[in-house]
């Protein structure tokens, strides 16, 4: 089956859309997001390209933290957003235009949406009634799915008098009563406590199982989405990072961001020093990847795999800076020069203990670094400028914060009020394709020595190495030398702003 | 607070003061000349005689027919502005809302002279359709008392069931009379209330529209000017344990309506 999807992919690379579709058939994917684009307003897109297959009978989890756009994707599957681009495809028919009412789809909503004015045998029967069915029928599957979802004899109860977690049964036995082909479930467990979502998790886990329908689930937590799916696709700024097995997901991570999102992770900038050979941490390792030698990569390694050892008998040595007791394990946090280390160990240790890490080859996850874009914190100062690590730039506030106007260096919205954005933090980024380099440092952003060039047919790939040993990758087409002090220029209109999460 | 020093008896003796003197009084005074005669003896006689006057109970149908006819037509143009309003279809909806309560704060007897040129205009002498000019000069006056109930209730109303009606199968109908109606029947009974029970005693209306006695407050009115306060009295006990009984059973009906997003003014 997996190789299947990726020949599809790839012919579709190869011929276009149409064959894709014939490949779809043999899928078996109920449904089908190509292309998805959504956006509010002009400029802004919440969603941009997104392509998703959902087989038959599948639990799949969209998970991101909030603000990713999952929420908006599972809407749109719905039919309570249109798509702005793109098509939704439903056992091969496209639904994108229809209205929620005309999907064989049901949502099960995050606050459950009951009707307040009808008592639980009239809310789950809300759906039946519509179609006009028998009122023979309507009783028999009210009393089925009232059985799943374990609330026999509420039937005349009135929806006030319910329980949270039985509030959420109602609304998951309201929805699956129709017998939709796929059920929506948007954070459902989000508002019950600790002990109620972990049973409420194994229940539509059986549900899932019983019923044999497709479930879409939305959620930021990751545990979960761990627990409960069949797939789950990573997003975050309306992109899928990862989509996979729960499995997948947590051992083999695609890129950092989802290594960091799920689950706890230890995470280092390397390179590649020979075959199957990694260096990091100022220490190499044997891996199991393999990538040229010189590739910039990101390690990943999960602090239940590190093992901590005798300081002679490890790699890397470092001392104890804290050692905090979380149930069957304590986390132990290691220093070793500016690194940290982050580990999960049987026994406390005390502050200041001098420790070494062994770290097996099996345990050692490489990402090739993406060098294509550039990322980096900054923060706001009173003269509404943004500081970096090495510059400081001046954002189109317009941009930011539309509608809004400067005054006496003050950022004041429409209505004339005062944004007070003196230290928020916002994240920076741009592609390498925006930016160019230039000798005359005034210019630029920031400034650094070239320390690597990639010719890449067309252009150059070049690192440039900040004097705080940041770096920064730009594609430019005209050649520089390694060791040419240079500056980095980025237009205004290219860089892209984000809040911090 | 200085306040704290006050206990909350103290608090309460302005109001006391006025609803003995201005409300319990005169209701008693009322009540005592519904029940006696002319002589001061207890009777039950004028109770039995509005009964078997005809033009009296004549005149207590008229009003309410007039007072439903009202009530209907305020809630068939109240709702959907108050849809408007509340889901901020224009961009000033509160400037909206203010241009929609605007003419309670126009003397009332200013308007309906107004619109009594106005019609007069339009329908040449008012005298040609009184009962049509009694209704739309009283929906004109009441019609705010149905908006503003009406838009708090539609406020208040979760979007979210709204979705969960169209994804369970309902059409754009079946949303109205099976999610929104249900939602909003507080806001309808709050708004009913208001208007219906006025409207079946107002006269000034009835008056200045076509010169009539046909509504309740102006038969009252009637007797009171021949000095006759007995039976004027029982028509005023009469009509006010009707309202008693109406907003009982409104009362009970906004209850069950809905527990949640229950509006009022």
């Amino acid at each position: 089956m997996k190789r299947c999807q990726v020949m599809s992919l790839f012919v579709c690379y190869i011929f276009g859309h149409e064959v894709y579709v014939l490949m779809i058939g043999k899928e078996e994917n109920i449904i089908e997001l190509r292309n998805i684009g959504k956006s509010y307003d002009k400029d802004v897109s919440v969603i941009d390209d997104f392509n998703l297959g959902v087989r038959k009978g599948e639990f799949v989890t969209f998970l991101g933290p909030s603000g990713c756009g999952k929420t908006t994707i599972l809407r749109m599957i719905g039919g309570f957003e249109i798509p702005t681009s793109g098509q939704i495809l439903l056992n091969g028919h496209d639904i994108s235009k229809l209205p929620p009412n005309k999907r064989p789809i049901n949502t099960v909503f995050q606050k459950y949406a009951l009707f307040p004015y009808l008592n639980i045998y009239d809310n789950i029967a809300f759906g039946l009634k519509l179609k006009k069915l028998p009122a023979k029928d309507i009783r028999e599957k009210v009393g089925r799915v009232l059985e799943i979802v374990d609330l026999e004899g509420f039937e005349k109860r009135r929806v006030t008098t319910l329980s949270g977690g039985q509030q959420q049964r109602v609304a998951i036995a309201r929805a699956i009563v129709n017998e939709p082909e796929i059920l929506l479930l948007d954070e459902p467990l989000g508002a019950l406590d600790y002990k109620m979502r972990k049973e409420m998790q194994l229940e539509l886990k059986q549900m899932h199982e019983q019923l044999g329908i497709t479930f879409i689930y939305v959620t930021h937590d990751q545990e979960e989405a761990l627990t409960m799916s069949d797939k789950i696709v990573v997003i975050a700024h309306g992109k899928i990072q990862h989509a996979g097995t729960p499995e997948e997901i947590y051992k083999k991570p695609k890129n950092p961001f989802v290594a960091d999102f799920i689950g706890e992770s230890n995470i280092f900038n390397g390179f590649m020093t020979g075959e199957r050979r990694v260096t990091f941490c100022d220490a190499e390792f044997d891996c199991v990847d393999d990538y040229p030698v010189g590739t910039k990569v990101d390690a990943v390694i999960r602090p239940e795999n590190v093992t901590l050892t005798e300081p002679s008998a490890g790699k890397i040595q470092g001392e104890v800076i804290s050692s905090v007791f979380k149930g069957n394990f304590h986390e132990i946090t290691v220093q070793s020069d500016n690194y940290e280390i982050v580990a999960q160990h049987q026994a406390s240790l005390p502050k200041g203990q001098a420790a070494g890490i062994v770290l097996r080859p099996s345990v050692i996850h490489i990402m090739p670094y993406d060098m294509t874009k550039n990322h980096y914190e900054g923060i706001f100062d009173e003269e509404l400028k943004i500081h970096l690590a090495d510059g400081v730039l001046e954002p189109d506030l317009s941009r930011l914060y539309p509608n809004s106007f400067v005054s006496d260096n003050k950022l004041y919205s429409k209505e004339g009020r005062e944004i007070k954005i003196a230290g928020v933090q916002m994240e920076i980024s741009f592609e390498s394709k925006d930016a160019s380099l230039s000798d005359d440092p005034e210019e630029g952003l920031v400034q650094g020595k070239i320390v690597s060039i990639i010719y890449k047919g067309d252009h150059y790939s070049y690192t440039v190495r900040s004097k705080n040993d940041i770096d920064y990758y730009v594609n430019d087409e005209w050649l520089w030398n390694i060791g040419d002090f240079v500056s980095v220029v980025v237009p205004e209109g290219k860089i892209q702003y984000g809040g911090f999460d | 607070m200085k306040l704290r020093t006050f206990t909350r008896k103290q608090l309460g003796i302005p109001y006391a003061l006025f609803l003995v003197l201005f409300v319990i009084l005169p209701l008693s005074v009322v009540l005592y000349y519904a029940f006696t005669n002319e002589q001061g003896q207890f009777t039950m006689e004028n109770f039995f005689a509005f009964f078997t006057n005809t033009k009296a109970v004549g005149t207590l149908f008229y009003s309410i027919m007039i007072a439903f006819v009202t009530t209907l037509s305020c809630l068939a143009l109240a709702y959907p502005t108050a849809y408007i309003l509340a889901k901020g279809m224009f961009s000033h909806g509160a400037v909206l809302v203010m241009v929609a309560v605007t003419p309670m704060w126009i003397n009332f007897t200013l308007r309906i002279t107004a619109l009594k040129e106005i019609l007069n205009v339009i329908e040449g002498n008012l005298a040609y359709y009184p009962f049509l000019n009694t209704v739309i000069g009283m929906t004109y006056d009441f019609l705010p008392f149905m908006i503003l109930p009406l838009y708090t209730s539609i406020l208040k109303m979760d979007s979210q069931l709204l979705e969960a009606a169209e994804d369970l199968g309902a059409s754009g109908w079946e949303i109205f009379w099976k999610v929104m109606l249900p939602l909003s029947m507080p806001g309808i009974v709050s708004g009913v209330t208001m208007v219906f029970l006025p409207a079946m005693t107002n006269y000034v209306v009835l008056d200045m529209m076509y010169n009539s006695t046909y509504i309740m407050g102006s038969l009252i009115g009637s007797y009171f000017n021949f000095y006759d306060w007995n039976n004027g009295s029982m028509i005023s006990t009469i009509l006010l344990l009707m309202i008693v009984l109406l907003s009982w059973i409104s009362g009970r009906f906004g209850d069950s309506g809905s527990r949640e997003g229950g509006a009022s003014l």
